[in-house]
């Protein structure tokens, strides 16, 4: 409802100069360098921007999500991509889809607006943000990966190195930045533009029915047993709880997917059950 | 365009017309508030965070709806897990898995300088009844590829399985039948994580707050939560690491009701690193004969007080709105970032409307001042009695990460006050 009162609002108060709106697709963990094709892949990425008057009007992201969010590889990277887009097309109407933990990087931006002299201009220049299954309380998995990575004088570092992004999506890690440096969650100031989740609920591995396929059903397998680390309610890389911990639930998988089929979180990324076509519409 | 006022400048810091203008004292800070009295001396890191040198002021409505929680409740972690680590050779001899209920998960991890990667061949589980191969043991089976694309690294070489849960809770014997003979592998040792994900028992870890400055008391509880039998002859260790590696041993003391604590001075210039320092407890305890082993860890953030707020405030107004100043003490040159929240409220103590306000520069060291403008206030300043509160005062230090000061009500003054009249009241 208040997605719908939001669309609303826009259109009163952009009836009279038309707007140019553009969509920039924000990839999650990871050092992107092709993420059109390494993260999204085409299929995904073409089908949303049919939603656009002009088509040219988007933009894969790629920087280090590897790193904490507001480090200059990834905050500023972002934050750099956006610009060049926003003012090398105009753009006055952006509408941002992240994914997973690239939720989180846009959250730093849109709740630090002092932090980076550019930050303010892409706020202002952002329609909303439509989160695919963002890890905006972190997850177990990123504890499990951590756990052990404990320093005993005796053994050194038991694991090695793990990503900053991965020490970051700790459960405790993202309690503690939502409660003193993200907005958006129960508490805190709202942010400044909407941020929209859309929620994976479950995780079909059936090999038997094709559903499981959808994004490559290889990358379902492993969500199997990382499931085990969460609740029943889970894409199996993040609790349902998780993804609707910031802004406000545009919806759940299975109310708006064909076949009211689950997102697993990899097909939450992907052209799967029609959700390139609800993205695409809501440009 | 935009449903929200969003009122935007980049403008110098401190260039704003006055009027009227009042120096009044912040409210004394609450005990659950963040407010260092004294500037820390430290060595600052080498690795410091590339901040913007250009100065930059952003403000806007925020929804009456809108409610702030005035002090962050502290993380509780909740673990069912635990982890150890065993050599090749131990490995072959039969290790004990610790579970207690069925269906646990178990993850595989070779380490050390030469990682020997186990096979799902070679591994079985042994119960008291039978022992069995790995794909016989497990109902789901995944490697460490299929665990990264399902966004788990949990490095390379890893096998994670859950146990049938038909087995039961064990306990269990983890084999590897290959031989580590060849000399590169003696050194290489695998870690093992068990995780229970239907126990009852978990271990529950909390810090008493969520950020300590020098000299804080830090307060640190852990208990075994359970809704069976509570065990017995717990015993507890665990560690401070800093984002720098450093280390400090905890000593926890049996605190009641079945809780430990562990109490401390925090020595924030132990580690001037940025980041989140981390607590870490390992515990176990004996229930129906059965030794349980749970790990867990949860994050706090150290505050070595690079600058300070002096204590005072100066109310401005202009044409169109208000203007809070204050007054930095800056020991050590950074980024720096003021914000606070600035609410009209009637006369019955209800919130009329509020506004969001952030103000960011480069400080160097020495006396120096953030604005917060709030340009739409004027709107409300006269009327009917209005009174304005400053709320969720924060300052930070950009360049550090660090959260200097956080204080729940500031500032209470009305628009007669900005003329430099009346005096805060509490």
């Amino acid at each position: 409802m208040k997605r719908i009162l939001t669309a609303l609002c826009l259109l009163l108060f952009t009836a009279a100069a038309p707007a140019t709106t553009g969509v920039a697709f924000v990839h999650g963990t990871g050092n992107q360098t092709d993420a059109l094709h390494d993260y999204w892949q085409p299929a995904f990425v073409n089908s949303v921007r049919q939603g656009l008057i002009d088509q040219a009007n988007f933009v894969v992201i790629n920087c280090d999500f590897d790193q904490f969010m507001w480090d200059i590889r990834a905050a500023g990277c972002l934050a750099g991509q956006l610009v060049e887009f926003i003012n090398a097309h105009g753009i006055d109407d952006l509408v941002v889809i992240t994914h997973s933990n690239g939720g989180n990087v846009m959250r730093w931006i849109m709740s630090n607006p002092t932090w980076d002299s550019r930050y303010p201009s892409i706020i202002n220049a952002i329609r909303w943000v439509n989160a695919l299954a963002p890890s905006s309380k972190g997850t177990p998995l990123a504890d499990a990966a951590i756990q052990g990575n404990v320093f005993e004088q005796s053994v050194g570092w038991l694991l090695g190195f793990k990503t900053d992004a991965v020490r970051q999506q700790q459960l405790s890690w993202m309690a503690y930045y939502n409660a003193n440096w993200l907005f958006g969650t129960s508490g805190r100031p709202a942010l400044p533009q909407p941020f929209f989740d859309v929620i994976g609920t479950d995780v079909e591995t059936n090999p038997f029915d094709a559903d499981s396929y959808c994004g490559g059903y290889s990358l379902n397998l492993g969500l199997e047993i990382t499931q085990a680390f969460l609740s029943s309610c889970s894409d199996g890389f993040l609790d349902c709880s998780s993804q609707s911990g910031a802004g406000q639930v545009w919806f759940s998988d299975t109310q708006r997917t064909n076949g009211r089929e689950p997102l697993s979180h990899n097909q939450s990324r992907r052209a799967c059950f029609g959700l390139d076509r609800i993205l695409r519409d809501d440009l | 365009m935009k449903t929200l006022s969003i009122i935007t400048s980049m403008l110098l810091v401190g260039t704003s017309i006055s009027i009227h203008a009042a120096s009044i004292h912040l409210l004394d800070p609450l005990a659950t508030d963040l407010a260092p009295e004294h500037i820390d001396s430290f060595t600052a890191p080498k690795s410091a965070i590339r901040v913007d040198r250009q100065a930059v002021q952003y403000s806007r409505q925020l929804s009456t709806e809108t409610t702030l929680t005035d002090f962050p409740a502290p993380f509780v972690k909740k673990s069912r897990s635990y982890f150890e680590q065993v050599s090749l050779v131990e490995l072959a001899k039969g290790v004990s898995l610790h579970s207690n209920s069925p269906g646990a998960v178990v993850r595989l991890t070779p380490v050390g300088k030469n990682k020997f990667l186990l096979q799902i061949a070679d591994i079985s589980l042994r119960n008291a009844d039978q022992s069995l191969r790995l794909v016989d043991a497990a109902i789901t089976l995944a490697d460490s590829d299929q665990l990264k694309a399902a966004g788990a690294d949990f490095g390379t070489g890893t096998l994670a399985f859950r146990i049938k849960p038909a087995l039961g809770s064990g306990p269990f014997e983890l084999r590897s039948n290959a031989a580590p003979t060849a000399s590169k592998v003696a050194d290489a040792s695998i870690f093992i994580h068990v995780y229970e994900p239907e126990s009852k028992l978990s271990l529950q870890l909390t810090t008493d707050r969520m950020e300590y400055a020098e000299g804080m008391p830090m307060h640190i509880t852990a208990s075994f939560s359970t809704d069976t039998s509570t065990p017995a002859d717990i015993r507890l260790t665990g560690f401070v690491s800093t984002p720098g590696s450093r280390t400090r041993n905890l000593q926890f003391m049996p605190a009641g009701a079945g809780r430990f604590a562990a109490d401390l001075l925090h020595d924030a210039t132990f580690d001037a690193m940025p980041g989140l320092w981390s607590v870490h407890v390992f515990a176990r305890g004996q229930v129906n004969q059965t030794t349980i082993y749970r790990d867990a860890n949860t994050a706090f953030a150290s505050v070595l007080a690079s600058a300070r707020l002096t204590g005072t405030a100066e109310v401005q107004r202009n044409a169109t709105g208000l203007s809070v100043h204050v007054p930095i003490q800056v020991g050590r040159a950074s980024r720096f970032g003021l914000r606070g929240v600035l609410r009209v409220m009637g006369k019955h103590g209800e919130q009329r409307v509020a506004w969001i306000a952030e103000s960011a520069a480069w400080l160097d060291a020495g006396a120096q001042e953030l604005t917060l403008a709030f340009p739409e206030a004027a709107e409300f300043g006269a009327k009917q009695g209005a009174r304005f509160e400053l709320h969720h005062l924060e300052l930070r230090d950009q360049g550090r990460l660090s959260l200097l000061h956080r204080q729940a009500r500031a500032l209470a003054f009305s628009w007669v006050d900005a003329r430099g009249k009346g005096k805060n009241s509490p």
